[in-house]
């Protein structure tokens, strides 16, 4: 499933790479060559099929600086480039197997769009970033919470 | 919870973004942090859940082998464990060794990354070194996928869990009465000590040797061949290592080769060999006599290895010692002349050992060792040992050797974090090194 799953990523990510090579000939700019170039080298890395997880993590990462890049031409380009970077590595970690996994990156795939909407809206970052900081402190302490709750439950529980 | 490195890379990227979009004021930058912040958070959200569900599907179940065993001797513990492991999960289970107890042999730790239901075994043996009743206090199991892990305990309820008796085995006491042949058995390796091999009927042989047990059981006549006083065999002692101290893996490697070379060279010879282990002053299940070559080097491959010890003896004074010491203290009280500082001194010494003497009997080492020494009449007595640490089991073989006259050789090897220390001679016994 992995190899096939791997193809069906590299092909859109050509169509992709063509489509935006297009785009160049018609609205011209460094941003979108970058993005493209970063596409491609995203493509490259590939080729060089491990399974280790800090490969695979680095190909997230270039990808992600891809979309980055494909973000400030267009959301649209940013977003869907995001979501096939995501999507190739939770597949990649064996997360999307299963039910849960699809669900969850179909939600993340939601809250990307959203966010997508909110960025055109947004003028400064500064006050933004604090709460996106301060959301996640919080997000963090709750699931920590949560396990330790089931951790205690679990011990407390008889087998 | 534990994060891995690919979580601890996804947060770096979260952060590095979210600072940047701060700094140079870019939305784009921030929108793409938080979407990396959220997929983290996601990510760690369905983790938890695949735990909680991994969790309901657990059932774990333990059979103790011997549910009364005595204080030193191994026990055996089997547990089965059935769960539902999630793809692109592995699950790692580790039982708690009970309480007051070391690992003797056997894995206590298993895992599991094939996704779908599962059931583990594991089973290991351990050695209990507290008398009293024992709890199995269950294990931990972590379940963990590429950016997460978490360990959760398993406790067996209070009503079900699997408990064992421990009688105890005090280092001091006796371990026979005399004339009975049952209690001699029980010592461990003089089990059985009398007969030293079973063969196939011969004309001529004393029909009152017949086995009958075992003849019935094989259809043909069997005969017991009884170990004489006259068999003069040499008499190998290996003293076992601690398994709870630094040994030097070199020496005792070297050791067990130079032991497996003289084994072989006697064995290839026919001459039968009485080959025995302890571990300090404990007592081990090794007990060997014949001359099967292969039989042999089979048990000291797989037996002669380092064992917890329950019993140390430190700086253990021998009761012969203190007799002596009254003895000398008598002596030198009956002679005129002496200082009254000197008579307050012996009198004190005297009685101070008096009382020890009351108080303190024979070690069960002292009585086993100087039961198989009477029973039998062995040619020399080599001991191999590391004579690491306390050397007081040594000194008492050797007195006991000295006693029935038997000719006593330490083999020890060489050590390289030693190499200025010489091996002393504890009884005038001969020291050999290897």
């Amino acid at each position: 499933m992995g190899t096939s799953m791997g193809r069906v990523f590299s092909l859109l990510f050509g169509i992709i790479i063509i489509f935006l090579v297009l785009y160049a000939q018609v609205l011209p700019g460094y941003q979108i060559y970058s993005g493209i170039f970063l596409c491609a080298l995203y493509v490259a890395a590939g080729l060089f099929r491990q399974n280790s997880p800090s490969h695979q993590f680095t190909r997230f990462c270039m990808g992600e600086s891809a979309a980055i890049a494909l973000w400030f031409v267009s959301s649209f380009f940013g977003v869907m480039i995001a979501l096939l970077v995501t999507a190739e590595f939770l597949n990649g970690f064996t997360i999307l197997k299963n039910r849960n996994g699809c669900i969850l990156f179909a939600l993340w795939g939601v809250v990307m769009c959203i966010l997508a909407f909110l960025s055109e809206e947004i003028q400064h970052t500064l006050l933004p970033c604090m709460a996106v900081l301060v959301l996640a402190g919080l997000v963090a302490l709750t699931l920590l919470l949560f396990e330790y709750r089931m951790v205690y439950q679990a011990g407390r529980d008889e087998l | 919870m534990k994060t891995t490195p690919c979580s601890h890379g996804l947060l770096a990227v979260f952060l590095i973004l979210i600072i940047l979009a701060g700094i140079l004021d870019d939305p784009v930058l921030l929108m793409a942090g938080t979407s990396v912040g959220i997929l983290l958070m996601g990510v760690c959200l369905l983790f938890l859940f695949m735990v909680f569900k991994t969790c309901q599907t657990i059932c774990v179940s333990w059979k103790i082998e011997k549910p009364l065993i005595r204080q030193g001797r191994s026990n055996a513990i089997e547990c089965t464990i059935s769960l539902m492991v999630p793809p692109g999960y592995e699950v790692r289970y580790l039982d708690m060794i009970p309480a007051m107890c070391s690992l003797e042999s056997g894995e206590n730790q298993i895992r599991a990354d094939t996704a779908g239901p599962q059931i583990l075994t594991l089973s290991y043996r351990f050695i209990p070194h507290y008398h009293g009743t024992i709890y199995h206090e269950g294990g931990i199991i972590t379940i963990q996928n590429l950016f997460f892990s978490s360990s959760l305990p398993l406790r067996p309820g209070k009503a079900s869990a699997p408990s064992f008796q421990i009688q105890p085995w005090p280092l001091f006491g006796l371990v026979e009465k005399p004339g009975s042949g049952k209690d001699l058995e029980r010592i461990g390796p003089v089990k059985g000590y009398s007969v030293r091999q079973y063969r196939e009927y011969l004309p001529g042989d004393d029909i009152r040797y017949i086995d009958w047990k075992i003849s019935a059981k094989r259809g043909t006549l069997y005969i017991r061949e009884y170990a004489t006083p006259a068999d003069e065999l040499p008499m190998i002692i290996v003293d076992l290592p601690d398994t709870g101290q630094e040994i030097d893996r070199q020496a005792f490697s070297r050791l067990v080769s130079s032991l497996s070379g003289y084994v072989e060279s006697k064995l290839a010879k026919k001459e039968s060999i009485c080959l025995m282990a302890i571990s300090g002053p404990n007592m081990s299940d090794l007990y060997y006599e014949g001359y099967d070559m292969a039989h042999c080097l089979a048990i000291i491959r797989e037996k002669i290895h380092p064992v917890p010890r329950t019993f140390h003896l430190f700086r253990f004074k021998m009761r012969s010692d203190m007799r002596k010491e009254i003895y000398q203290a008598e002596l030198l009280l009956s002679r005129s002349g002496l200082s009254e500082q000197t008579q307050t001194c012996l009198t004190r010494i005297h009685d101070v050992r008096k009382r020890h003497m009351q108080d303190r009997k024979t070690t069960r080492f002292t009585h086993a060792m100087n039961t198989i020494l009477l029973h039998r009449h062995f040619h020399e007595i080599i001991l191999y040992s590391l004579c690491d640490g306390d050397l007081s089991h040594i000194r008492e073989i050797a007195v006991l050797a000295v006693r029935q006259n038997i000719p006593f050789l330490i083999r020890t090897p060489k050590r390289s974090d030693l190499s200025f220390r010489i091996p002393v001679s504890l009884c005038g016994e001969a020291v050999e090194v290897i």
